[in-house]
């Protein structure tokens, strides 16, 4: 097929052996790249019950075929892993210039397994591998690191890299590159765990494409309505755009999911970020939306932070922060240590509330952050970053600090499989609710998208079941389709017929013609190799659930009993069986 | 973007009802404003009257013509396929939805999430 190379490329750390691996033409059409070629090599090269951050677990670099043909949005690269954070299925995508080097080295994946002897640096370049020695890069952040090697090798390669919060052993560090992150379940860990402070990729060969006139034209027709109202407010605020929002309709998770509103939340509202602390907004390789918005403190305590919403609930509302300098520093302290914003403010958040109950965390009381504390939001950041102090605890995540903790404070870590939640209280979106439940790496809004639905007049609050599991199928199906094809979700609403005219972009690069339905049908196949993978590795019925502390609050839409029917009627749906489990 | 001065809107009040305005004991709906629409008025709350969604959305353009054009409809008023109504926690695009003054009237981008 066009544009695909047809092949992966095994590296064995330990030894320095390359393979190149075949990837049949069936097979990427059946899982189409990005997250479903990086899914599923994960699912056939990992053993069972595999220990993350042994040697035997692969770390999966993959492109797609939008991937470098300028189709706008698609120049990502997904990430795949089992996580450390959750012990399923880690997969992640980021954007930007990594991608198109990857893409451009004769291979459509990188399969890492083994272990380096010594803190390394991977070169690829074309099809040439070498490790060489990075202790010198120890201890510096993956900018500074980027920085470095592109200093060494060259500026035509780009770099991926680990932060201190990989050295330390934080179970939620990312995987940095281009300023963007791999960020969710730990990638970042199991890279360091095979010994990789940082991969250089150079490379020279792009696939040819089947009818490059067709893919250009609808390349630009894309592009141009990419700049439509699809996308304003992408645009012109950013995904920091939710969050006044949100809290007027009591969504916005505040104090450790105690409460849907803030009182501070005008104080660090889009709206006020734009008009006070906004500098200037950049885009990824490729893209002609520029989402990405940098913010500054006023108190001159940072330099142009990248800010998202996520990152401004997790750091803000929820752990009571009302003060956007202290947010911006602490997102710059995320990015500098290289770990996710989510779980680093959802787990503080869960340290909060534990002060708050007079629970004994271990450290004297001075070291423990609480509700509203600014200052102690950002030492709790470091110590988390340098695993030092309460760090030492927050390090694992809400999950596992909660398990050692004891004294019912699992009742507060607020996480789905490990992953701490993102910044949509689920009590009143029961689409998202199912479909964080079921969600194959835990608790994530992006693979769910199942917010669309609740935030829509799709569905009534009080449809059926099985109308409302079919919601969440079909949203989960698009994300996996989306993810696969690494097209950015912020895409969706330009598209007036998404499978169709993705269908018509993969028969223009690939030359294979698929239809809408094929595509749809290769995304709950993708969804399913995640759970097939999430089976092999020891998943059980009772992991598809939600925190305690959403599926008792009387206020809540969504119940125990509730949830427990939609994830039977989700399972239908899917046609597993009742249990969960996937038929052969 | 800049904020700018609410406009006051110039309505004919020579007959009984003007062409496009509500009934003159509509109620009076405040319609507030999150995201685009509020950077561009520079304020988070418009009051207009109206007894549908339809009349709401035509009043918001005479009120706040500088919604004209990037959210609004500058010919009825109507949002733009990027955003819609919030009425009382429902997402509504409908134009024939009631509206009073008790209800809750939200100008949003219908883009979710992200």
């Amino acid at each position: 097929m066009h544009g695909m190379h047809g092949r992966a490329l095994q590296i064995d750390l330990a030894t320095g052996k390359t393979t190149g691996i075949p990837l049949p033409d069936d097979q990427l059409v059946a899982i189409l790249g990005g997250d479903g070629l990086a899914s599923d090599l994960l699912r056939r090269w990992c053993p069972p019950d595999a220990d993350p951050l042994g040697s035997e677990t692969p770390l999966v670099f993959a492109t797609s075929p939008f991937v470098g043909t300028g189709i706008t949005t698609a120049s990502k690269i997904a990430v795949a892993t089992k996580s450390p954070q959750t012990g399923v299925i880690g997969d992640s995508l980021s954007s930007s210039y990594l991608a198109l080097a990857l893409k451009r080295t004769g291979y459509d994946a990188l399969i890492l397994t083994g272990r380096a002897a010594e803190p390394s640096l991977l070169v690829v370049d074309d099809g040439r591998v070498s490790l060489r020695p990075a202790a010198d890069l120890l201890g510096l952040d993956p900018a500074a690191t980027s920085e470095c090697v592109r200093e060494r090798l060259g500026q035509r390669y780009r770099v991926a890299a680990v932060g201190v919060a990989a050295e330390r052993g934080v179970r939620f560090a990312a995987i940095s590159n281009d300023g963007r992150l791999a960020g969710r379940t730990g990638t970042g860990l199991v890279m360091w765990a095979k010994g990789l402070k940082a991969l250089a990729v150079h490379g020279t060969r792009l696939p040819r494409v089947a009818d490059p006139a067709r893919l250009a034209a609808h390349a630009r027709d894309l592009a141009k309505r990419s700049l439509g109202p699809g996308t304003a407010k992408y645009r012109e605020l950013g995904t920091a755009a939710n969050l006044a929002f949100f809290n007027r309709m009591q969504l916005l998770p505040t104090r450790n999911f105690q409460a849907g509103s803030f009182a501070g939340a005008e104080r660090i509202s889009g709206e006020t970020l734009f008009l006070d602390h906004r500098t200037d907004k950049n885009a990824c390789a490729a893209c002609t939306i520029g989402c990405e918005h940098h913010y500054r403190a006023t108190d001159g305590s940072t330099s142009d932070v990248r800010l998202e919403y996520e990152t401004l609930f997790a750091l803000g509302s929820l752990c009571g922060i009302d003060d956007p300098n202290v947010i911006l520093r602490a997102a710059a302290l995320c990015d500098r240590y290289g770990m996710d914003a989510i779980s680093a403010g959802g787990t503080i958040a869960w340290a909060m509330e534990c002060a708050e109950q007079g629970v004994d965390l271990g450290v004297p009381a001075r070291g423990v952050p609480r509700f509203g504390d600014g200052q102690a939001l950002l030492r709790t950041v470091e110590a988390i970053g340098e695993r030092q102090g309460i760090g030492e605890l927050l390090a694992d995540g809400s999950r596992i600090a909660a398990a050692r903790t004891g004294q019912g404070s699992d009742a507060w870590a607020m996480h789905v499989k490990g992953l701490e939640l993102p910044g949509y209280d689920p009590r009143k979106l029961q689409t998202l609710a199912l479909g964080l439940a079921v969600g194959t790496r835990g608790a994530c809004h992006n693979r769910s998208s199942a917010y669309e639905v609740d935030l829509s007049d799709r569905l009534s609050p009080d449809a059926e079941t099985r109308l409302r599991a079919e919601a969440a199928v079909a949203a989960e199906d698009q994300a996996a389709l989306l993810d696969s094809l690494t097209i950015c979700k912020f895409l969706r609403h330009v598209f007036t017929d998404l499978p169709g005219e993705a269908a018509a972009l993969y028969g223009a690069v690939t030359g294979i013609p698929l239809t809408a339905d094929d595509l749809l049908r290769a995304g709950a196949h993708i969804t399913e190799t995640k759970k097939r993978f999430n089976l092999a590795q020891g998943w059980t019925r009772a992991d598809d659930t939600l925190p305690a502390r959403i599926l008792d609050d009387p206020e809540s839409h969504v119940t125990r009993d509730g949830l427990n029917h939609l994830i039977a009627a989700y399972y239908d749906v899917r046609g597993w069986n009742a249990d969960g489990t996937v038929p052969a | 973007m800049t904020g700018k001065e609410l406009a006051t809107p110039e309505l004919d009040m020579s007959s009984d009802q003007c062409v496009d305005c509500p009934p003159l004991a509509a109620p009076t709906v405040t319609v507030e404003l999150f995201g685009v629409p509020r950077l561009l008025l520079g304020q988070g709350h418009v009051a207009v009257t109206g007894e549908t969604l339809a009349e709401v959305a035509r009043m918001l353009l005479a009120a706040a013509p500088a919604l004209a054009g990037p959210v609004l409809d500058p010919a009825t008023g109507w949002p733009n396929a990027g955003y819609t109504f919030v009425i009382d926690e429902r997402f509504t695009r409908d134009p024939a939805t009631p509206v009073t003054a008790a209800s809750s009237v939200l100008l949003v981008s219908s883009v979710a999430g992200g």
